[in-house]
């Protein structure tokens, strides 16, 4: 059995096909359970302390024993009783079969789904709309695009504060993901359905401020130490963070009932109309939209901004939260025939380039739903 | 010719002693990558450091003696490994030994190491920008602890941490990349 099996049996996260082969390699033998048990209770843990004199001792006692007394095979017996086992184990190990429960999928290939890429749409100050995508490279004064990136190129040259200030927005459709370089050296990532709205150039000495209009974003903030103190603010219609310099996550999408910012380094506040709550790092922040409350957890800032990174992550969420996820990145709508699956939670992670059918046959082979159909861009989870 | 071993072919316990004192640890903490279990680690290392003793006249060695004690230990963990049905066909275990002990093995080829890496790499890819420098320095450039230190203008012990961290997202990450799971 693949080592992989074990530890994916301490995260929990076997398949029921894997499930199989663990449960018969572990029943197999005492010397596998005792093996399972040794990787699980100190697969994490560093080793303390190892006593050079104790086996130095161990050591000579043995070859003091080889000079006294030539009557000393031990050890090649043991040679002799290893091998045989390995001999016996080569035979199992080649005999696994798999074992597959199918049941067939009905796909229209009406409208192919397709995975999400990188694409964008850039408004300018003059109201005129850009278009960027994958592969395609677009440079224009002081900004430039290599089709996954927009960049734009004046870092050091700040307007002086008697000049107007012009606002651009870059916004991300569903199916798209985008990253930007503000004009002050901050990064921002966009996830798909989101619009940012931003300054072409910050004023120096003045608070820097743009709007996470709607959608989710991933911002690492340049410090307010090399931008004359300035401090950063993100802007939304129901809150505002203030930053010095951090990196951190807001989701604030349209048709959801509240906003989360995840702190991942440096420290934030989060303020709305009511109250204001500093994050320390690996804390959240959930505003409640219907009344208004903030409350603060502490959760995994990994899996919640892995969106970034090509994974979508999930901890205990429901196939209702997963399904909004990949339906803005697959641009798809889904549709649950039977209610109660909604509030169905998995665990899981996710890459981004996988086929959303790929995806769908993981959610069936865990047997929860029976079946599910694909008609233009609309599942169907039954 | 390999002066240590020559000495030890002469039974010299003193020079046999101080081979012993510098590298039973890490030998341990390397068997132990595979076995997890200190006790079996300390075992099969004293056997290898006995093997070596009693049969110093027949050891041929193309490299170091280092290296040879290291692909013995390696041997026996994989004999260990085998006898509890247990394979690493995808190079996780390999891959977690690599970041954490200094040891970089002789045979274990570059074209191996890419496969390996290429299987991670995407993993490693996910990982904040500091600690997947590390990572890479480390796999596959066989950089040492100090030498990843000096490059990267940090300590050695915060490359060991670094290493020690992305060894478990690593885990986390490998297992269940694609899996979606029920739970209740």
């Amino acid at each position: 059995m693949e080592f992989k099996l074990i530890i994916k049996k301490l995260n929990n996260s076997l398949t029921p096909e894997e499930e199989i082969i663990f449960s018969k390699w572990y029943n197999e033998a005492d010397s596998h359970k005792d093996y399972f048990i040794s990787v699980k209770e100190n697969y994490e843990k560093d080793i303390n302390h190892i006593d050079i004199e104790k086996g130095w001792l161990s050591i000579q006692k043995n070859i003091n024993i080889v000079e006294n007394a030539k009557k000393n095979n031990y050890w090649k017996y043991a040679v002799a009783a290893a091998s045989i086992v390995v001999l016996i184990s080569l035979n199992f190990i080649f005999n696994k079969e798999d074992i597959q429960v199918s049941e067939p999928v009905i796909v229209n290939n009406d409208e192919l789904i397709l995975i999400g890429t990188d694409k964008a749409t850039l408004t300018l100050e003059d109201g005129s709309s850009i278009v960027l995508e994958k592969g395609e490279t677009y440079v224009a004064g002081n900004i430039n695009s290599n089709g996954e990136k927009l960049v734009y190129n004046n870092y050091n040259k700040k307007s002086n504060s008697e000049e107007e200030i012009k606002y651009n927005y870059l916004t991300i459709p569903r199916g798209g993901q985008y990253a930007i370089k503000l004009s002050d050296g901050t990064e921002v990532w966009l996830n798909s359905e989101s619009q940012l709205k931003y300054p072409v150039n910050f004023i120096d000495g003045k608070t820097r401020e743009v709007e996470l209009v709607y959608g989710e974003a991933y911002f690492d903030v340049t410090s307010s130490f090399e931008n004359n103190g300035s401090k950063f603010i993100v802007l939304n219609k129901n809150q505002e963070v203030e930053v010095l310099g951090t990196e951190f996550n807001i989701k604030a999408y349209k048709d959801e009932s509240n906003i989360y910012t995840t702190l991942v380094e440096g420290r934030v506040t989060v303020s709305n109309s009511v109250s204001k709550q500093n994050l320390t790092p690996n804390q959240q922040s959930k505003i409640c939209l219907v009344n208004n409350q903030i409350t603060v957890n502490t959760v995994d800032v990994y899996g919640e901004t892995s969106w970034k990174t090509g994974f979508f992550s999930f901890k205990s969420k429901t196939l209702k939260d997963i399904m909004v996820v990949l339906s803005r990145w697959y641009d798809v709508e889904v549709i649950f025939e039977d209610k109660k699956l909604e509030g169905v939670k998995f665990n899981g992670v996710i890459s981004k380039n996988e086929k959303i059918e790929e995806i769908l046959n993981l959610i069936k082979k865990t047997n929860f739903i029976t079946a599910y159909d694909v008609t233009n861009k609309k599942i169907t989870i039954k | 010719m390999n002066l240590i071993l020559e000495e030890i072919r002469k039974q010299n316990r003193r020079v046999f002693k101080n081979f012993f004192d510098k590298h039973y640890k890490e030998l341990v903490v390397y068997a132990n990558g595979y076995l997890f279990d200190l006790d079996s680690s300390e075992d099969i290392v004293q056997e290898v450091f006995i093997y070596i003793w009693e049969n110093a006249d027949k050891i041929k060695i193309k490299s170091s003696l280092k290296g040879y004690l290291f692909a013995m230990v390696r041997n026996r963990c994989f004999n260990f490994l085998r006898a509890v049905k247990i394979t690493d066909d995808y190079g996780f275990l390999e891959f977690n030994i690599n970041l954490i002990t200094e040891h970089v093995f002789d045979t274990v080829t570059d074209e191996d190491k890419k496969i390996v890496y290429h299987q991670i790499l995407k993993i490693v890819d996910t990982l904040p920008d500091k600690m997947q420098q590390i990572v890479k320095l480390k796999f596959l450039h066989n950089y040492k602890y100090s030498e990843i230190a000096e490059e990267l203008g940090i300590s050695i012990n915060t490359v060991k941490t670094q290493l020690k961290r992305a060894k478990l997202r690593i885990t986390e990450l490998v297992t269940s990349i694609l899996i979606l799971l029920q739970i209740h």
